[in-house]
C-alpha cells in the first residue's frame, strides 16, 4: 500500500518536474491524478439554452452575477442568438459552449436549421421536437431518419457560426443529448469536435456530471412552484460526497416571464427554471462552496480538464 | 327586361340600388363597393395589429385590443419564431381576421429569423433576412428566390391558418420597387389574396402622430382627431400592439438608435407599442367616438369581402 502511494507521489513529482521543464505542457495540471493529490473540488456550473428565449440568458446572467454559474451553452439557430452574441461579448468572464441543436422542443416558439436539411425538419420546416422524432421520421422519399450528410452540414454550420461570432467558444454540449444519442451521431460529433478543436462536454472521465436536480417532483410545492431551498440542500449533499476532481453541473435557468410561460402553456417550465435561478444564487449554496473550498472553475480551467481527458493537447 | 347595373350605381336613388341588391342581380359584393358606401354615408374601418409571430407579447397586445377595444384583425409574420403560437391561439379566436404580413426583412438587432427558403441572395452574412428593405434591394436579390420565398410564406399560412384573407407587406418591402410590387401583385392574384393598401376603395389611415413615441398622449390625441374628422368611406388602420414585457423592452434596431426625434428614455419599443394598445385600441374615448359616429368595425369576413371587391378593381 505504501509503495503504491510512494510510486504515485514519485510519479506526481516527476510529472510536476516535467511540467516545470515544459515537457508536458500546462494542461496536465488538470489531469485527474494531479487533482486527487491536490484534494481540490473544481466545479463548472453551466446554464443551457441561451439564444432561444431572452429570459433564458437573463436567468443565466443573474446566476452568474449573483451565484455559482460560470458558463452558458448557446443554441445558434435560436432566435435570440444575436442578443446572446452581443451580451456574452460584453461579459468575457462567462464561459461559452455550443449547445449543438438538432431539435426545437417548444410549442409556441420554434426554430429551423441553419442549412437546407429536408430530412431533419418536420412538415413545417422546424427541427423536430425531440430526438426520437428525428430518428423515426419517414420523409417523402420513404427514408427513415435523417441523412447523415445533412446532419454533418448542419452541425458544421452551427460550429462555424458560433466560432465566427463568439470566438471564445470552448466546447460542444449537445442539446437534449441528441448529437450523442446514436453511434452514428456520436462519432460524427466526435469527429467534428476534434476537427474544430472543441472538446465534447460529458465524454471525459476527467470532468464528470453532478446533477443538481434528479427528479423535479421531489421539489414540487402545492402552489405550482418549486422549493429552491430543498434543491440546494440536495445539491449540497451531492457535492459533499464528491472526491477531489473536476465536475460539471448542467442547469436550465430562466426568469419567470410571460415569454417563458408561452413556450408551452401547459408546462411549468417557468416555475422550474426560475426555481433554478433561486437555487443558483442561494446564500446557503454560496456559503457551502466557500466553506468547502470548492473552486468554481473558470472556463479556461474546464477546457484544460477536458483536453487532458480527451487527449486533445 | 334588360338592366344596365352601372347606370343605377351612378344616378339612381339609394332605394333603387337596395332593391336591385335585394333581387340579387348584383350579388353581395356590391355592398362593399366604394361608390355605394359614399352614398350611404357609412364609415367602415378595418383595424389591424402587425408583426404577430415575432414575439408572443405582440399577439398578447393584439388580443387585448380585440377583447377590450377596436382591433379586429392581425397580420402574421410566418418566418417569425412565435408563428406556431399565433397559429394555435388564432385557431381559438375564429372572429379575429388574419392577414399575411409578408416579410422580406428581420429588423430587430437582438432577435432574428431567417427566410423559410434557402435563398442566398435574400439573406445577410449570418443567414437572416436583411434588416431593412433598402439593404435587400442594394444586394440585388434574385427575383426567382424572392418569388420562392413569398410563395412559401403564402402556402404555409394558407395551410396553417386557412382563413387568411389578405396580404400586407412587412415594412412595405414587398411593394417597395416596381419589380417587387409586380411580383407581389401577381402572387396576390394567383392565390386570391388581395393586397391591402393597393385598393383605392380602402384607404389607409396614416398620420405621423400615430407612429410617435409614447411618453405623452400624442397617439391618443391623434387618433381621436382622425376618427372625429373621418369622412364616409372604407379605411384601414395599422397598429403595432404589444404588452410591456422584458423581451419587447429589449428589442431595438438601427433606425431607432439613431432616431433624432427620440427623447432620452422615450424610444423604448415596449412603451411605444403598449401605447398602441392603451392610447388607440382600448382608449375609452376612441371606443366612444366609434360608437357615436356609427363607425363600423369590419369583421374579418367583411374585410375580406371588401378587399375581394378591391381585387376586381385592380
Amino acid at each position: 500500500m505504501n509503495s503504491t502511494r510512494n510510486r504515485d507521489f514519485a510519479l506526481a513529482g516527476i510529472r510536476r518536474a516535467g511540467v516545470c521543464i515544459g515537457l508536458l505542457g500546462f494542461c496536465l495540471l488538470a489531469a485527474p491524478a494531479a487533482e486527487q493529490h491536490s484534494g481540490k473540488i473544481r466545479l463548472v456550473v453551466c446554464g443551457d439554452d441561451a439564444g432561444v428565449a431572452l429570459s433564458f440568458l437573463d436567468g443565466a446572467m443573474q446566476a452568474y452575477r449573483q451565484g455559482v454559474l460560470r458558463c452558458v451553452n448557446v443554441i445558434v439557430p435560436g432566435p435570440w442568438f444575436p442578443d446572446a452574441v452581443r451580451r456574452l461579448g460584453e461579459t468575457p468572464g462567462i464561459g461559452v459552449g455550443l449547445h449543438l441543436a438538432l431539435t426545437s422542443e417548444w410549442d409556441g416558439l420554434r426554430y429551423r436549421p441553419l442549412t437546407s436539411a429536408p430530412t431533419m425538419v418536420d412538415p413545417n420546416g422546424y427541427l423536430f421536437h425531440f430526438g426520437p422524432d428525428l430518428l423515426k421520421h419517414r420523409s417523402a422519399t420513404g427514408r427513415v431518419g435523417p441523412d447523415l450528410a445533412e446532419v454533418e452540414r448542419e452541425m458544421r454550420a452551427q460550429i462555424e457560426m458560433i466560432k465566427g461570432r463568439i470566438p471564445r467558444v470552448a466546447w460542444i454540449w449537445p442539446h437534449q443529448l441528441v448529437a450523442y444519442s446514436t453511434p452514428e451521431f456520436r462519432s460524427l460529433t466526435e469527429r467534428l469536435g476534434k476537427e474544430y478543436g472543441l472538446p465534447l462536454l460529458g465524454t471525459s472521465p476527467a470532468l464528470q456530471d453532478v446533477p443538481i436536480v434528479k427528479k423535479w417532483s421531489d421539489f414540487a410545492r402545492k402552489d405550482g412552484t418549486y422549493d429552491s431551498a430543498a434543491i440546494v440542500r440536495a445539491y449540497i449533499k451531492e457535492l459533499d460526497s464528491l472526491k477531489p476532481g473536476t465536475y460539471f453541473t448542467i442547469t436550465h435557468p430562466a426568469l419567470d416571464t410571460q415569454e417563458v410561460r408561452a413556450l408551452r402553456p401547459q408546462d411549468d417550465v417557468a416555475a422550474r427554471r426560475s426555481a433554478m435561478v433561486r437555487a443558483l444564487i442561494d446564500p446557503e449554496l454560496m456559503e457551502f462552496v466557500k466553506q468547502r473550498g470548492i473552486e468554481l472553475v473558470t472556463p479556461d480551467k474546464a477546457i484544460q480538464a477536458l483536453q487532458a481527458g480527451t487527449g486533445h493537447k | 327586361m334588360k338592366i344596365d347595373p352601372t347606370r343605377f350605381l351612378h344616378s339612381e336613388p339609394a332605394a333603387l340600388r337596395r332593391a336591385i341588391i335585394c333581387i340579387g342581380l348584383l350579388g353581395l359584393s356590391l355592398l362593399s363597393a366604394p361608390a355605394a358606401e359614399q352614398h350611404s354615408g357609412k364609415i367602415r374601418l378595418l383595424v389591424c395589429g402587425d408583426d404577430i409571430g415575432v414575439s408572443s407579447a405582440f399577439l398578447d397586445g393584439a388580443i387585448q385590443g380585440y377583447q377590450h377595444g377596436i382591433l379586429r384583425s392581425v397580420n402574421v409574420v410566418v418566418p417569425g419564431p412565435w408563428f406556431p403560437d399565433a397559429v394555435q391561439r388564432l385557431s381559438e379566436m375564429p372572429g379575429m381576421g388574419v392577414g399575411l404580413h409578408i416579410a422580406l426583412t428581420s429588423e430587430w438587432d437582438q432577435l432574428k429569423y431567417p427566410p423559410l427558403t434557402f435563398s442566398p441572395t435574400i439573406r445577410d452574412e449570418n443567414g437572416y433576412f436583411f434588416e431593412f428593405g433598402a439593404q435587400l434591394v442594394r444586394h440585388r436579390p434574385d427575383m426567382a428566390e424572392v418569388e420562392r420565398e413569398l410563395r412559401a410564406q403564402i402556402e404555409v399560412i394558407k395551410r396553417r391558418i386557412p382563413r387568411v384573407g389578405w396580404i400586407w407587406p412587412h415594412m412595405g418591402v414587398a411593394t417597395s420597387t416596381p419589380e417587387l410590387r409586380n411580383l407581389t401583385l401577381r402572387l396576390a392574384r394567383e392565390y386570391n389574396l388581395p393586397l391591402l393598401g393597393t385598393d383605392p376603395g380602402i384607404k389607409s389611415i396614416n398620420s405621423p402622430g400615430l407612429a410617435t413615441l409614447s411618453d405623452d398622449q400624442t397617439k391618443a390625441r391623434t387618433i381621436v382627431k382622425v376618427l372625429k374628422e373621418l369622412q364616409p368611406g372604407t379605411y384601414f388602420l395599422i397598429t403595432h400592439p404589444s404588452l410591456d414585457t422584458p423581451e419587447v423592452r429589449k428589442l431595438s434596431h438601427a433606425a431607432s438608435s439613431d432616431c433624432k426625434a427620440c427623447r432620452p428614455g422615450a424610444g423604448n419599443l415596449a412603451d411605444t407599442r403598449l401605447a398602441d394598445v392603451q392610447q388607440i385600441l382600448t382608449n375609452p374615448e376612441v371606443i366612444q367616438i366609434v360608437k357615436e359616429r356609427g363607425i363600423e368595425l369590419m369583421t374579418a369576413a367583411q374585410a375580406v369581402q371588401a378587399l375581394q371587391g378591391g381585387v376586381r378593381h385592380q
